[in-house]
Formats: structure tokens, C-alpha cells, sequence
């Protein structure tokens, strides 16, 4: 494996004046799975690394009173460990505990899972049901970007050369709603998602209100299902709400073909998902 | 770049390239081989060493990365010669026969153990996903974690 360069900077105002002064030179390393192997395979051109993991306080979870913090650093054992993410955003939970294996989780960060901008990234359908807000800082200042608009094509987002994500604002669920994440990989363990479906609604005496749904792996990005999400809207969930739903997510989403699955397999299959999740709510 | 770390309970101080891999220092620098390399890209769980009490891929860590913090490699489990209690239900239930990925499979059964004494059949297989095995079709390995778990008695189906 070539071995690159390591910048590793002691405080967050030193490496984003790095990262102002190299710009794209400075490839910043969070966990490493993603950009290790990326080394490996020869992905980089000329490149040095930013090495974040001494810079304190970046993996902090903290409850910030309607929303709950998460800084990048933070893992995806981090989050499945917390008890803030636990008690108020669980659908973050199970999302993150999806992800590849226990040494994977170990390392692997939620900021990294969203900067690498992969379609089947597994926090990123969970934080944008969540209605989640990315902190992008520069040595200029904050930016503040929604979950949503994040990633614009596979592997590239919304972070400038001088910028680095800090941070991810995540409102609380409300209790009571319902929700879910279903992962459907090649395998139960250690698996790429081929389709992934993550579902929020706020619920009253059975009936559904501001539903969202999130498709990972379907589209080149994590992208939203608004029509089947208005279609549920003020409905009372029973079997034939359920296969009307069913129905429309398999017109409505544009799936790709790729390695890991055909277009005709995955528009199937996301309807498979959301009708398991939607009546695992009626047991 | 200088770097401080603790590796097996002692302290480890080396001038390294900060890009080089925590698994080539464990095993070229510090002659600590029981670490093995696989797939070199987080697949395999061949080179399973816990990174301040968790498990993590060595492959997947670069030096830089470690600073001021703890390894533990399997040639770390051992306790003047004497085998841990896991390495040992290694040995008896035959968990291991060319024994490439045993290491990796101790250090994550290790982890799993240190936070979950006591964990269930599926809580073993879930802390096991990441490390393949190519020869023991897994059973033997679930059972010798097992008996270490003090769960054997409830685990009939086996026989
Ligand atoms: C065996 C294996 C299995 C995997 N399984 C899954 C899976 O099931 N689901 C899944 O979603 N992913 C999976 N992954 C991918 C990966 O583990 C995740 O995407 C992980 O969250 C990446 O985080 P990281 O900290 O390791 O990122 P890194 O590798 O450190 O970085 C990833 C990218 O983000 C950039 N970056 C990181 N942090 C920042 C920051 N704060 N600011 C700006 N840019 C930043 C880096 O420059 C790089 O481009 C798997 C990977 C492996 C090797
Ligand atoms: S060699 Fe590290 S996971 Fe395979
Ligand atoms: S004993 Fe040979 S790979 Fe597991």
C-alpha cells in the first residue's frame, strides 16, 4: 500500500486552517474505512492526509434540549451505544447498527458515512427522515446544510476544499411515532445494502401524519418517496392502505442497476420493505 | 513522527511513518505476529486487535491514529506462557484448524466478553460477523466461546 502523508492536527482551528491553505491536497481521515481502503485500491492522486482523531470533543453525542448533537467524529458504536441517541432517535440506532461489522463500527464514523456519499451509506436514509442538519465549518465560519441536500452525486457533497462537516443536528422524534429501518444486503452480516427503506410518521389513534421515507441504495443518492409519503398521509394503516403503498413506492422509485443488484430487483424489493416495516405496525 | 502508545499493558514508543499500518508496525517493527494479515480491506477480521477496549480491523488503522492509545494483540491474551481461558476452549472444542483466522476470532470473542459475560448464541455469531473462517464451518468456534460464556448447558441443540 502507498504510504501517504499524515497531517494530524491538535485543535479544529488548526486543521481547518490547513485544510484553507491545501485545500483539495488534504484529504481529511476520520475512521479510515472508507479512505483506507480507498489508498489501498489507488483512488487518490496525489494527496496527504488529515488525520482528525486527535482533535477533542469532535465525537461528542449531546442533548441539546430539542435536538440531539452529533459531532462527525462520533462512531457508528458511539451512536448504537448511546443512551441520548436510544431514548430519542432510535430510528439513528438501528440505521447505525446495520453498518458492516462490530470492527467496522468500531472505527467507522457517522461523519464519514455521510461525506463518503455512497447511495447505501445506511445513517444517511435515518438522518434525513429525521429531518437532520449538517455543520459545515471553514476558517470563515458555520454553514448549516439539511440532511436532504447534503450529497449530490456518489462521493460528493456539499463540503468545499476548505471546509470540514463538524457536526449533525438531529431533531427528536416525538413519542409515540412510528418508525423503522430495513436493510436488504446480499447477506444478513457485513453487507452493502441493496435497497434500504427508513420510515417516520407521527401517529394518532392509528392514523399516520407528516410520514417520511427515505430510500438508500435505490437512487445514485439517498433519496425521498414524497408520493407515497402524501399518499399515506392522514390514512389509518390497515392491508389495503398498506399494498396501495406498496403499489405507488414501486412506480415511484427510479431504481439504478449496478454490482450489487438489477433495477427490476430493487424497485420489487422496496416495496417488499416498506410493506414488512408498515405491517410489523399492526402486530 | 513520534509515537506513543500502549501495546499488551506496556509502553511502546516509535518513530514510524504516521501513513504506515498499525498492522505492519505490530508485526515488522514489534515482531508481533500473531496479528495476520487477510483481505487488507476490513473483510476478513484477520487482524482483529482491540483498540482501546474495542475491536477494530489493524488493517483499517493507520499509526497516526494511535497515538496515546491501547492495543491489545493476542500475543496479549496469554499470561506467562499460559493460554487464556478463550484460547484454551479454542484448543479443546477443535475451534481451530489451520488456525489463520483463530487470533482474529479470539481478540473479537475477547471484546464481546469484556463487555457481555454472558452473552446469548445470537449475541456470539453477531460479535463474530466480521471474522471469516475458511475451515471450521463456525460451529465449533460459537461453542467454544460458549463454554467460556458459561453457557453450554443451555445450548442442547448442538449435539
Ligand atoms: C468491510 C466494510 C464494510 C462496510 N459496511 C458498510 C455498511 O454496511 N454500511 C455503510 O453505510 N457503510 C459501510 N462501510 C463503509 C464505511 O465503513 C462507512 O461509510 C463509514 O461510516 C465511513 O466512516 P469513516 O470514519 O471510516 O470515514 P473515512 O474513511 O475516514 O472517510 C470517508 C470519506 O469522508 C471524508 N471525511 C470523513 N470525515 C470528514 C469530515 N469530518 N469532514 C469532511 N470530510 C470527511 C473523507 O475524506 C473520505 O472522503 C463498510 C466499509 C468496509 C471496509
Ligand atoms: S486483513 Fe484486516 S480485515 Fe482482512
Ligand atoms: S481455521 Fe482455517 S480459516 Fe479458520
Amino acid at each position: 500500500m502507498r504510504t501517504l502523508e499524515v497531517l494530524a492536527p491538535e485543535t479544529l482551528e488548526e486543521a481547518l486552517a490547513l485544510k484553507a491553505h491545501h485545500g483539495t491536497a488534504l484529504l481529511p481521515l476520520a475512521g479510515g474505512t472508507d479512505v483506507i481502503p480507498g489508498i489501498r485500491r489507488g483512488a487518490y492522486g496525489a494527496v496527504a492526509l488529515l488525520d482528525l482523531s486527535r482533535i477533542p470533543d469532535l465525537n461528542r453525542i449531546v442533548d441539546d434540549g430539542t435536538e440531539i448533537r452529533i459531532g462527525a467524529l462520533a462512531t457508528h458504536a458511539d451512536v448504537v451505544e448511546s443512551a441520548i441517541v436510544g431514548a430519542h432517535i432510535p430510528v439513528l440506532s438501528e440505521a447505525c447498527g446495520t453498518v458492516g461489522s462490530v470492527q467496522i463500527r468500531s472505527r467507522g464514523t457517522i461523519g464519514g458515512n455521510l461525506c463518503h456519499a455512497s447511495p447505501a451509506s445506511d445513517s444517511v436514509p435515518a438522518l434525513r427522515v429525521l429531518g437532520s442538519v449538517c455543520e459545515i465549518r471553514s476558517s470563515k465560519g458555520t454553514r448549516e446544510i439539511p440532511v436532504g441536500d447534503f450529497c449530490i452525486s456518489p462521493g460528493v457533497t456539499r463540503v468545499l476544499p476548505a471546509d470540514l462537516l463538524v457536526g449533525i443536528r438531529v431533531p427528536k422524534m416525538r413519542p409515540g411515532s412510528r418508525w423503522f429501518y430495513l436493510k436488504l444486503g446480499q447477506r444478513r452480516a457485513m453487507a452493502i445494502a441493496k435497497v434500504s427503506v427508513a420510515f417516520l410518521a407521527a401517529e394518532d389513534g392509528g392514523v399516520l401524519s407528516d410520514v417520511r421515507i427515505s430510500l438508500g441504495a435505490v437512487a445514485p443518492t439517498v433519496c425521498g418517496a414524497p408520493r407515497t409519503a402524501a399518499c399515506l398521509e392522514g390514512k389509518k394503516l390497515g392491508e389495503t392502505v398498506i399494498s396501495e403503498a406498496v403499489e405507488m413506492i414501486q412506480t415511484e422509485a427510479k431504481p439504478i442497476a449496478d454490482i450489487r443488484s438489477t433495477e427490476e430487483y430493487r424497485r420489487e424489493m422496496v416495496g417488499v420493505l416498506l410493506g414488512r416495516g408498515l405491517r410489523g405496525f399492526l402486530e | 513522527m513520534y509515537i506513543c502508545l500502549t501495546v499488551n499493558g506496556k509502553p511502546v514508543n516509535v518513530t514510524v511513518h504516521p501513513g504506515r499500518r498499525l498492522v505492519d508496525v505490530l508485526r515488522m517493527d514489534l515482531g508481533l505476529t500473531g496479528t495476520k494479515i487477510g483481505c487488507e480491506q476490513g473483510e476478513c477480521g484477520a487482524c482483529t486487535v482491540l483498540l482501546d477496549g474495542r475491536a477494530v480491523n489493524s488493517c483499517l488503522v493507520l499509526m497516526s491514529q494511535v497515538e496515546g492509545r491501547e492495543v491489545l494483540t493476542i500475543e496479549g491474551l496469554t499470561d506467562d506462557g499460559e493460554l487464556h481461558a478463550l484460547q484454551q476452549a479454542f484448543v479443546d472444542t477443535g475451534a481451530v484448524q489451520c488456525g489463520f483466522c483463530s487470533p482474529g476470532f479470539l481478540m473479537s470473542a475477547y471484546a464481546l466478553l469484556s463487555r457481555n459475560p454472558h452473552p446469548s448464541r445470537d449475541e456470539i455469531v453477531e460479535a463474530v460477523t466480521g471474522n471469516l473462517c475458511r475451515c471450521t464451518g463456525y460451529r465449533k468456534i460459537f461453542q467454544a466461546i460458549e463454554r467460556v460464556a458459561g453457557c453450554v448447558a443451555a445450548r442442547t441443540e448442538e449435539q
